[in-house]
């Protein structure tokens, strides 16, 4: 049968057929604004050009392979797409102290066992069931992730002395590093692995994780359905314990022979009736591989679930919302990819000083921004419902959120300049900030095997305080500021070191006083507080604002540099206010406004990066030459604080 | 030489880039403090002592300096200035404050379990060499200088550190006295002779010594193991083990008498008081026998009995099971020890468990039993294990063992030349031990440094597996110990291991613990209640807790006043004025019998807030105020210029 679809040239794995079809399209992309740069004066193109070509490249092809990396591979198997869990998946559960739908449920029980939320391309809730209902048919499949590279090698050398795998195969273990239950459940295979990580912490833990999988999984075939917590709780009953068929069986039980014991009393027992018969009728038709009827029992179960206590259960709004949320990869991607396209053309129309182009690029970032701004919106909404408020459901509490949140500040400001100033620079640069962190925290758990709190979930009590919100709030902000100057100062740089030769000006003239003075009062200083300053503070002046002419890479790179400083000015004093306001935090929580703690310390460092480059621009001559090398410095340290000091360290031995 | 002095201060304190270069060596300094810690840890720094280390402090010192003096000297006090001036004078005012802070700061920690109170808190940067005399009374010695981060001890050629930092000849003070004079005049003196940073101590038995002890030969050959243990007669320390999964231990008698009453008394741990109609006997019953009571048609049969039963109200009770053979037919019975009411179980009932079936109320209303339980000698296990006690007699090389179960009759086995074999349970089989009699053992300890591998940041932090070689003098005398570490070692109930030394030539044993120097609270702390607040859904052992509240009575001595507060997360308690802060560090994991209060101090915190205030609203002037400024007066210059003779502005001197 052939079932092959469009677009299932990225399955089978060409990697060099890809790549080049890739090579094209995106020197066709990059082909583009030479037609329109034809309009620009001559002395502007060179190898600058060329600087920012690579970077196009570069980023493209990064962005390319991220999506050949989410379309991946399906099987066929005439049971399993016939089976349709679009209802089911839509089940509210209770797990991890948060009550979920069944698909972010399943994706999470994926994730601890795979390393991924999904399996051959199927729903997560469909793989889920069918290793409930089926479990023979995952003992042989190789589905259990290794995380640790030496683990794997003597897992091979095991393996292949006890003839249990040949070496071809073991060698392909150590590659993908996944590994059958059966495998792992040979004798002795474990007790060798607990002996040789016995020195080691690291490589416990990874056993221990591979232990950890392999009995969710013996259990998801043992326990069945009797373990999920899928029953609100009872009428009348105030708690938020939700309750699974085993436990209400055992209750029954246990009041066997009581007298007068009403141990299900407030349930509604029809309804409960309906879902034990639906349950057992279902395990058995998914035995038979009985398709029909099993779309049958999920639609009766996806029904009735919710009839057992309808006004605690999460409306139907909500679990769709999750749901299709969780399909478009949390809106991470989708708004990657407008903001890489406004990004592209940003580039463009600046180097080109091309006007429509600059509003298709607008157009974009305003279209990539909403998607950022709902991707927030239905966290929040989704996050507020584990807490009956909405004010401990703003997003912002792990790497995910936080890193969502300082792209979206970022992508605000930078939308609010753009918009005041008709540059082109500040978009390209809001846009790139949003496109590397969408992009990052969609890809950083299947790169790096590392949960960075994408699902929907409780956090530790000590971040439920307001004052996470402004510090985490302001501190992230300045970061995705910080990265909008690295752009900044990475663009002016890599056209000033191109061009040097060419150029026939002093460091003074480059920067943004000659573009002040060129303007005639100080346009390009002015950023979108100066004007809430002018509007309260100040009596408002005819703004001088007048428009500059791209018509020299002297004016560029002063101009550029004015964006960098308006940037930087936010950065720096956001910046400062988070670290004080954190002091103020950490002496509530920690008793201790200040303890050199790595993070306090390297955000001072940062902080003191740009404390420099404020003096530094007072004294130079060259100033925005300082600024532009500073400004990535600063970029890096900071960089470091947000990552290395606590991802990057640790991720660096966790061999994905 | 004036012109000189002249030219040092134009081009140091009043120089723009003279700033800047200690900015960048301020920044490069905590960057590499923080950054790098093995930096710190070669210089033997905590993070606090790096960061308050004389060559930051002159840095600082300088860029003040040299920012006072630029601000003074450079920047005119104009309108466009007015935040340069408010932003530098905050910066000054900030770093003072810090000053301020961090010459007093206090940072601790205190354990309180649930209803005590607390009068003392251990300083997390400061450590002691507590000692105890005879289990009673605790004295104590700073180490300021001990070493943090290397390893030093004489195997590694470093272990002259100690007598450069004056951690040699230490002497603890004892109600002002020297401890020495308190053991009868003795001179006593402690010197630190190793410092390990993250080790074990190792115990290490050999047969070359002139103690008396048993030697257990354990050989299960299906299970690839042969192991030796030993236990000594004299050591109390090290007269109990665990072989298999048997407790093991040793009683030595001067006398026959005493053995006698002792093996006895294992046949009478357990009596049942028996009352039926007309009938009433106390009875010793062993797991496993069959009772006939009188004439009465009744017959009981102990079948097992479980130390650690966990009832119905969370405690742990002593629990038998019986089956009771009656003329009315056959039943269990469970009876907790020290209750009246019984919990009764049918048999062959459809759908029951492999107890039967539990009745609300008792089946057999005629039969009363109590249950008491005595085991003076603790021969009976504290677990549902076996427990094997070996009962020597001083200067016999026989002896005997007493084997315990809690579902079997004891057992006891004479062994007669000094070398014979008992059965001791591996899990859920039997194995057999090879035991011997020894008159040659000897003890020692070694310090055993974890590999870098095993080792995890947590417990490096915490300091809990730091280990000093303490050398105790007395006279010639010397004696060598592991002294391990022990958080908040002088709190009751925090049990001390390791470090003992008995001093020759009198009856006094020492004891020595490293740990955090106590302090004193300014009041003391009771913990009325601990409480645990989930998530819904959630139970004591998820992975993420909404809140931990610890809730305290705070007395204060002087006054006698109290207040009470819950310290809770992002919430911790206030003490006289916001001086003090007490909050919620840790907690137990296990069963929420204790909590961990942080406790701090904050002074200068005020100063450091207003000049952070200051530097905020001078930023905001100098950023976003001062260039409209700058702008209207350029707007007049030209306007003035234009009115006057059009001559051109000078524009460049207003930036």
């Amino acid at each position: 049968m052939n079932t092959k679809k469009k677009g299932q040239g990225f399955d089978n794995a060409q990697p060099s057929r890809t790549r080049r079809q890739g090579t094209r399209e995106m020197r066709n992309v990059f082909l583009w604004p030479r037609h329109f740069s034809l309009r620009r004066a001559q002395s502007s193109r060179g190898a600058g050009t060329y600087s920012c070509s690579f970077m196009f490249i570069r980023s493209l092809a990064f962005f390319l392979a991220f999506f050949v990396f989410a379309l991946s591979a399906r099987a066929t198997d005439s049971f399993a797409d016939s089976v349709d869990v679009s209802q089911f998946e839509k089940v509210a559960i209770q797990h991890e102290q948060t009550i979920k739908t069944f698909d972010t449920f399943s994706r999470q029980v994926l994730e601890a066992i795979t390393g991924r939320g999904s399996l051959d391309g199927r729903p997560a809730t469909f793989t889920v069931l069918d290793m409930a209902f089926d479990p023979q048919a995952y003992l042989d499949k190789p589905i259990i992730k290794i995380k640790n590279l030496p683990v794997r090698l003597e897992l091979r050398d095991d393996l292949v002395r006890m003839n249990a795998m040949s070496q071809t195969d073991a060698d392909a273990m150590v590659r993908s590093g996944m590994i059958s239950l059966n495998t792992w459940k040979q004798p002795g295979v474990v007790d060798a692995m607990r002996q040789f990580v016995a020195s080691d912490n690291r490589r416990a833990q990874a056993v221990a994780e591979v232990e950890t999988a392999g009995r969710s999984l013996e259990l998801l075939g043992q326990g069945n359905f009797m373990i999920f917590n899928l029953v609100p709780p009872a009428f009348g009953d105030t708690g938020k314990v939700w309750a699974s068929l085993g436990e209400l069986s055992k209750k029954v039980e246990d009041a066997n022979g009581q007298a007068g014991a009403q141990p299900l009393a407030g349930y509604n027992l029809p309804e409960l009736g309906k879902i034990g018969e639906a349950f057992n009728s279902l395990a058995d038709a998914w035995k038979k591989h009985d398709a029909a009827a099993v779309n049958t029992q999920l639609d009766i179960l996806a029904n009735t679930l919710p009839q057992l206590n309808p006004e605690r259960y999460p409306s139907l709004l909500r679990r769709q919302v999750e749901v299709v949320y969780n399909h478009l990869a949390k809106l991470t991607l989708p708004g990657a990819a407008f903001y890489f396209v406004a990004f592209v053309l940003f580039l463009m129309s600046a180097r080109a000083g091309v006007n429509g182009m600059r509003l298709w690029a607008l157009r974009f970032f305003i279209a990539g921004f909403l998607i950022h701004t709902v991707g927030i919106a239905v966290r929040w909404w989704l996050v507020a419902g584990q807490h009956d408020n909405w004010f401990d459901g703003i997003p912002i509490k792990n790497e995910f959120e936080s890193v969502l949140m300082s792209a979206w500040f970022g992508c605000l400001v930078g939308l609010v300049l753009e918009l005041r100033k008709s540059r082109g620079i500040f978009g390209a640069a809001a846009s790139f900030v949003g496109w590397l962190a969408l992009v990052a925290i969609f890809s950083v758990p299947h790169v790096f095997g590392r949960e960075i709190g994408g699902e929907i979930g409780q956090v530790n009590g000590v971040l439920m305080s307001y004052w996470l919100y402004i510090h985490v709030t302001m501190a992230t902000a300045s970061y995705a500021l910080i990265g909008m100057s690295f752009i900044l100062g990475v663009w002016w740089l890599a056209i000033y070191m191109s061009q040097r030769k060419s150029i026939k000006a002093t460091g003074y003239q480059l920067s943004a006083d000659a573009a002040d003075n060129f303007l005639g009062g100080g346009t390009a200083a002015i950023g979108f507080t100066q004007t809430l300053a002018m509007m309260f503070f100040v009596k408002r002046q005819r703004a001088a604002t007048m428009e500059i002419q791209s018509n020299g890479t002297m004016q560029q790179l002063a101009t550029l540099d004015a964006c960098n400083v308006v940037v930087l000015q936010l950065a720096f004093w956001i910046l400062g206010t988070a670290i004080v306001l954190g002091a103020v935090w950490a002496d509530e929580s920690w008793g201790r406004p200040w303890g050199w703690d790595p993070k306090e310390t390297f955000a001072l460092v940062t902080w003191i990066v740009y404390l420099i480059i404020v003096h530094v621009r007072l004294i130079t001559e060259h100033k925005a030459y300082w600024t532009a090398f500073l400004s990535i410095l600063g970029f890096f340290v900071m960089l470091f604080n947000w990552i290395g000091v606590n991802f990057w360290l640790v991720g660096l031995h966790s061999y994905a | 030489m004036k012109k000189t002095l002249k030219f040092i201060y134009r081009h140091t304190l009043r120089s723009v880039w003279f700033g800047i270069i200690m900015m960048v060596l301020i920044g490069l300094y905590i960057a590499i403090g923080s950054g790098m810690p093995g930096v710190r840890a070669y210089f033997e720094m905590s993070d606090l002592e790096f960061f308050a280390a004389w060559p930051l402090k002159v840095l600082i010192a300088l860029l003040v300096a040299n920012l006072s003096v630029v601000t003074f000297t450079r920047i005119p006090l104009t309108a466009p200035r007015y935040g340069v001036w408010t932003v530098h004078c905050g910066i000054i005012l900030l770093i003072l404050g810090t000053g301020v802070y961090y010459n007093r700061k206090i940072e601790g920690q205190i354990m309180i379990p649930v209803g005590q109170t607390v009068s003392r808190y251990y300083d997390n940067e400061s450590r002691m060499l507590y000692v105890r005399v005879n289990g009673r009374d605790i004295c104590g010695h700073t180490l300021p200088g001990l070493p943090r981060f290397g390893t030093y001890s004489s195997e590694n050629g470093n272990a002259d550190y100690f007598a450069r930092h004056g951690l040699t000849n230490l002497v603890p003070m004892y109600r002002g006295k020297p401890l020495g004079e308190m053991l009868g005049g003795k001179d006593l003196a402690i010197d630190v002779v190793g410092y390990y940073p993250y080790a074990r101590i190792g115990e290490n038995f050999t047969e070359t010594g002139d103690q008396a002890g048993l030697k257990f030969t354990i050989s299960a050959p299906h299970m690839g193991v042969t192991q030796t243990q030993y236990l000594l007669c004299d050591d109390p320390n090290h007269s109990q083990t665990i072989i298999g999964s048997s407790e093991v231990r040793i009683i030595q008698f001067g006398a026959s008498e005493g053995l006698g009453s002792v093996a006895e008394s294992a046949q009478k741990i357990h009596t049942l008081d028996v009352t039926l109609p007309g009938f009433h006997q106390q009875l010793h019953v062993t797991p496993g026998g069959k009772y006939v009571l009188g004439k009465t048609g009744y017959a009981i049969t102990f079948e097992s009995y479980d130390p650690n039963w966990p009832a119905m109200n969370g405690d742990h009770v002593k629990l038998i099971t019986l089956m009771v053979d009656s003329p009315k037919g056959s039943f269990r019975r469970q009876v907790i020890m020290g209750r009246d009411e019984p919990t009764d179980w049918k048999l062959n009932v459809a759908g029951s468990g492999p107890m039967g079936q539990r009745q609300t109320a008792p089946l057999d209303n005629d039969l009363h039993v109590g249950y008491t339980f005595a085991d003076p000698f603790h021969l009976s296990p504290d677990q549902n294990i076996e427990r094997h006690t070996i009962l020597l007699l001083t200067g016999s090389k026989s002896f005997t063992d007493v084997c315990v179960a809690a579902d079997q009759a004891p057992k006891v086995t004479q062994i007669n030349n000094g070398n014979g074999e008992l059965e001791m349970s591996l899990g859920t089989m039997r194995m057999k031990v090879a035991v011997a009699l020894k008159n040659d053992l000897d003890f020692s300890q070694s310090v055993e440094p974890v590999p870098a591998a095993q080792r995890t940041r947590e417990g490096g932090q915490s300091g809990a597996f730091q280990v000093i070689m303490a050398k105790v003098r007395s006279g010639d005398w010397s004696k060598t110990v592991a002294v391990p570490f022990t958080q908040f070692a002088e709190e009751p109930g925090v049990n001390w291991t390791d470090g003992e030394v008995n001093l020759p030539g009198t009856s006094s044993e020492l004891e020595l613990q490293l740990s955090n120097q106590f302090r004193w609270l300014p009041a003391t702390i009771t913990l009325d209640k601990f409480e645990l607040v989930h998530y819904p859904g959630g139970n004591d052992s998820s992975m993420v807790q909404r809140d931990f509240k610890s809730y305290l009575t705070i007395d204060d001595t002087a006054t006698g006043q109290f207040t009470r507060d819950v310290a809770h997360m992002n919430h911790p308690v206030y003490y006289a004025n916001g001086e003090w802060t007490f909050f919620q560090a840790a907690w137990d994991a296990d069963g929420q019998r204790w909590s961990i209060l942080g406790i701090g101090n904050r002074p200068g915190v005020w100063t450091m807030t207003a000049g952070c205030v200051m530097i905020f609203l001078g930023l905001i002037y100098a950023f976003y105020i001062k260039p409209i400024i700058i702008r209207r007066m350029k707007v007049k210059a030209i306007e003035a210029a234009k009115g006057r003779a059009k001559k051109p502005a000078k524009m460049a001197t207003l930036n």
